[in-house]
C-alpha cells in the first residue's frame, strides 16, 4: 500500500431517470487501488459502470459521493488552477477514434492543445519537436501532422489519440475500450502499443475492456465489474486460473477457445442445463 | 496555368453556379461603381423622356437601355443606385443578426441554463408573430432610416440563427472530442471558440447566405410599403413600389427592379446550396443541414 498512484474509495455515482422514483446507480460503492507503474484492467458487460467509474475518475463527471486520490491528493473537490493541473496527470484514450478528434483540426493542433494549455509559453518550434517526437512514440509519421483525422484509419486515429493523451505527460492513463472499434489485426497493433508505452514512459494504466483476452495480455491485476460493483479483484494469474465470483466464472465460460472440439462440448452443455431447466 | 485548368473545369461542371456568381459580382461590381459605370446619371430628370420603353435612344446620345421612369431618369442607372442599398441593407442586417443570433445560440446550447430556457422562450414567441408585421410596427414608430431599417430586419431575424446554431450545439457537445478537451483541462471558452465554433461556422454561413436573400426581400417589401428606403434614395423594392402606378402603361418599370430581384436572390441561393452540398461531407453534424432548410421554411 506504500506507492499507491490512485486510490479510489466507496465511489458512488446515481443517475436520474426519468419516469422513475429512484436513482439508478450506475457506479455503486466502487472502492480500488493502483500502485505506481501497474496496469489494472476493469472488465464488465456493457452498462455495467465501467465508463463511469472511468470518468469519475477523471472527473468527466462528478461522483455522488466517495472519494478519489492521485497521489494522496482528493481531486473530487478540486477546483480552478488545481483542477487544470490534476488534468495534465491523468489522461483518457476514448473507445471511438472518430468522434474522438475534431474533423475541423489538423493532427497536428490536436495533438499541440495539451501543450497549449498547460505550457503556454512553450515556443512554436519546440512544441513542434515535442509532437514530431511524440508521433514516433506512438508510430506514425511527421508528414502525417498537416492532415485532418479524416485522412487516417481507425488504428491511426486511435494513434493521434494516444499521442494526444501523451502530450501532457501523464502519469495515469486510463484506457476506455481503446480497441473495441478496431480491426482484430490493428487490435494487437494498439495492445503492443500501450505495453510498449507502459514499459517505456513508466506508465499506470487504468485499462477497461469487456473481453477477457486483451486485458490478460496487458494487466497485472483485474477487477470484475457487474451492475456498478466491483465484483472481484486480483492479480492476473489469480483471476484467469482460479475465478472466485459466479460472474468471473460466467465471464470466463463466455470466452470462446480456439478449440473446436471444447467449443462443442461446451455448446452441448449449455444445452443440456437449459433443457433441464424447462419442465 | 494549372489555375487557369482548374477554373475551367469548375465553370463547365457548375455552369448554374458560375453564371450565379457573375450575376452577383455584376450586381456587387454595379452598387460599387454606380457613378463611374452607370450609362446616365441616376438623379438627372428629363421630363420629356417620361417613361420611355427600353431601348430609347436618349437625345444626348446613347441609349436608355432598360427605359426611364416617371421622371425621366434611366432606368438601369436607378436600378445599379438601387442595388447599393438593397446590398448593403440585406448585408449588414444579415451581418448583424447573424453575430448576435448565432452568439445567443451558442451560448444557449452549450450552458443549457437559465439563459436558454428565457432566450428560446423569446424565440418561439417572436417565431409566432410574423416577422414583416413586427418590422413595420417598429419602423413606423421609430421612422424609417438607413439605420433603422437594418436593425429592424436584424431583430426580426436573429432566432434563425439562434434555433440553428442551438440545435447544432446540442448535437456537438455531446462529442467526444468535447470530453477530450475538457479532459485535457481547456476552459469552456476554448471549447467553444477553438472546437465547436469552426464545426458550426459552414452551416452558419450556409444559412447566413439564404438568409442574404430573405433579407433583399423583406427590404424590398418594407420600401414597397412605404415603411422601407425613402426617395430620393432608392432600393429595388421602392422602386418596385413606385413602378406599380404605371404597371399597365409602363410595365418595365415593375418588370426591372423585380427581375433584379429575383436574379440576386437566384443566384445567391444556389450559391449557398452549392456551398451545402460541398461541405456538408467534412460536418461534424449529420443531420444539421437539414435541420437548416427546415429552419428558413418557416
Amino acid at each position: 500500500m506504500t506507492d499507491n498512484l490512485l486510490e479510489v474509495e466507496g465511489l458512488v455515482r446515481e443517475f436520474a431517470v426519468r419516469g422513475r422514483h429512484q436513482n439508478v446507480k450506475a457506479v455503486d460503492d466502487v472502492s480500488f487501488t493502483i500502485a505506481r507503474g501497474e496496469a489494472l484492467g476493469l472488465v464488465g458487460e456493457s452498462g455495467s459502470g465501467k465508463s463511469t467509474t472511468a470518468r469519475c475518475v477523471l472527473r468527466l463527471i462528478e461522483p455522488t459521493s466517495g472519494t478519489v486520490r492521485l497521489n494522496g491528493v482528493d481531486i473530487t473537490s478540486l477546483r480552478g488552477r488545481e483542477l487544470r493541473e490534476f488534468r495534465a496527470k491523468a489522461q483518457l484514450v476514448f473507445q471511438d477514434p472518430y468522434s474522438s478528434l475534431n474533423p475541423r483540426m489538423r493532427v497536428e493542433e490536436i495533438i499541440a492543445e495539451g501543450i497549449r494549455i498547460h505550457r503556454p509559453r512553450v515556443k512554436d518550434a519546440e512544441v513542434r519537436d515535442e509532437i514530431v517526437a511524440l508521433l514516433e512514440v506512438v508510430g506514425l509519421r511527421p508528414d502525417h501532422l498537416t492532415r485532418k483525422p479524416a485522412a487516417f484509419s481507425g488504428g491511426e486515429r486511435q494513434r493521434i489519440g494516444i499521442a494526444r493523451a501523451l502530450a501532457v505527460n501523464p502519469e495515469l492513463l486510463v484506457c476506455d475500450e481503446p480497441v473495441a472499434s478496431l480491426d482484430v489485426s490493428i487490435q494487437a497493433q494498439i495492445l503492443n502499443l500501450f505495453q510498449d508505452l507502459k514499459a517505456r514512459l513508466g506508465l499506470t494504466l487504468l485499462y477497461i475492456a469487456h473481453d477477457l483476452a486483451t486485458v490478460r495480455h496487458l494487466c497485472d491485476r483485474v477487477a470484475v465489474m457487474e451492475q456498478g460493483q466491483i465484483r472481484e479483484i486480483g492479480t492476473r494469474d489469480q483471476l484467469y486460473n482460479d475465478p472466485q465470483a459466479a460472474y468471473t466464472k460466467a465471464l470466463m465460460a463466455a470466452v470462446p477457445r480456439p478449440d473446436p472440439i471444447e467449443e462443442r462440448r461446451k455448446l452441448a452443455a449449455r444445452r443440456a442445463a437449459l433443457t433441464g431447466a424447462t419442465p | 496555368m494549372k489555375i487557369l485548368t482548374r477554373i475551367a473545369r469548375f465553370v463547365w461542371n457548375q455552369k448554374l453556379v458560375t453564371l450565379s456568381i457573375i450575376i452577383l459580382v455584376a450586381v456587387v461590381a454595379s452598387a460599387l461603381l454606380v457613378h463611374l459605370i452607370a450609362p446616365f446619371d441616376p438623379y438627372a430628370q428629363d421630363l420629356v423622356l417620361r417613361n420611355k420603353p427600353p431601348l430609347t435612344p436618349a437625345p444626348g446620345g446613347g441609349i436608355h437601355l432598360l427605359g426611364t421612369d416617371p421622371l425621366g431618369r434611366d432606368e438601369l442607372a436607378r436600378l445599379m443606385l438601387g442595388s447599393q442599398i438593397s446590398l448593403s441593407v440585406s448585408v449588414a442586417s444579415v451581418v448583424i443578426s447573424g453575430l448576435f443570433g448565432t452568439t445567443v445560440g451558442l451560448i444557449a446550447g452549450y450552458y443549457r441554463n437559465w439563459f436558454d430556457d428565457i432566450m428560446m422562450r423569446l424565440v418561439d414567441l417572436q417565431m409566432s408573430v410574423p416577422s414583416l408585421l413586427i418590422a413595420l410596427l417598429v419602423l413606423y414608430v421609430l421612422g424609417p432610416s438607413f439605420v433603422n431599417i437594418v436593425l429592424v430586419l436584424a431583430v426580426t431575424r436573429w432566432m434563425v440563427y439562434a434555433r440553428v446554431s442551438r440545435g447544432l450545439m446540442l448535437a456537438l457537445r455531446e462529442e467526444l472530442f468535447v470530453e477530450a478537451a475538457r479532459s485535457l483541462g481547456a476552459s469552456n471558452f476554448r471549447i467553444i471558440v477553438r472546437h465547436l465554433l469552426p464545426n458550426l461556422a459552414a452551416p452558419i454561413l450556409v444559412l447566413a447566405t439564404l438568409e442574404l436573400a430573405v433579407m433583399m426581400l423583406t427590404e424590398a417589401s418594407l420600401s414597397f410599403l412605404g415603411l422601407g428606403i425613402q426617395p430620393p434614395e432608392s432600393s429595388w423594392g421602392l422602386m418596385l413600389a413606385e413602378g406599380r402606378e404605371y404597371l399597365t402603361s409602363a410595365p418595365w418599370l415593375v418588370a426591372v427592379p423585380g427581375i433584379a430581384i429575383l436574379l440576386t436572390t437566384l443566384s445567391v441561393n444556389i450559391i449557398a446550396t452549392w456551398f451545402r452540398a460541398r461541405t456538408a461531407s467534412t460536418s461534424a453534424v449529420r443531420g444539421g443541414e437539414e435541420k437548416i432548410t427546415s429552419e428558413v421554411e418557416i
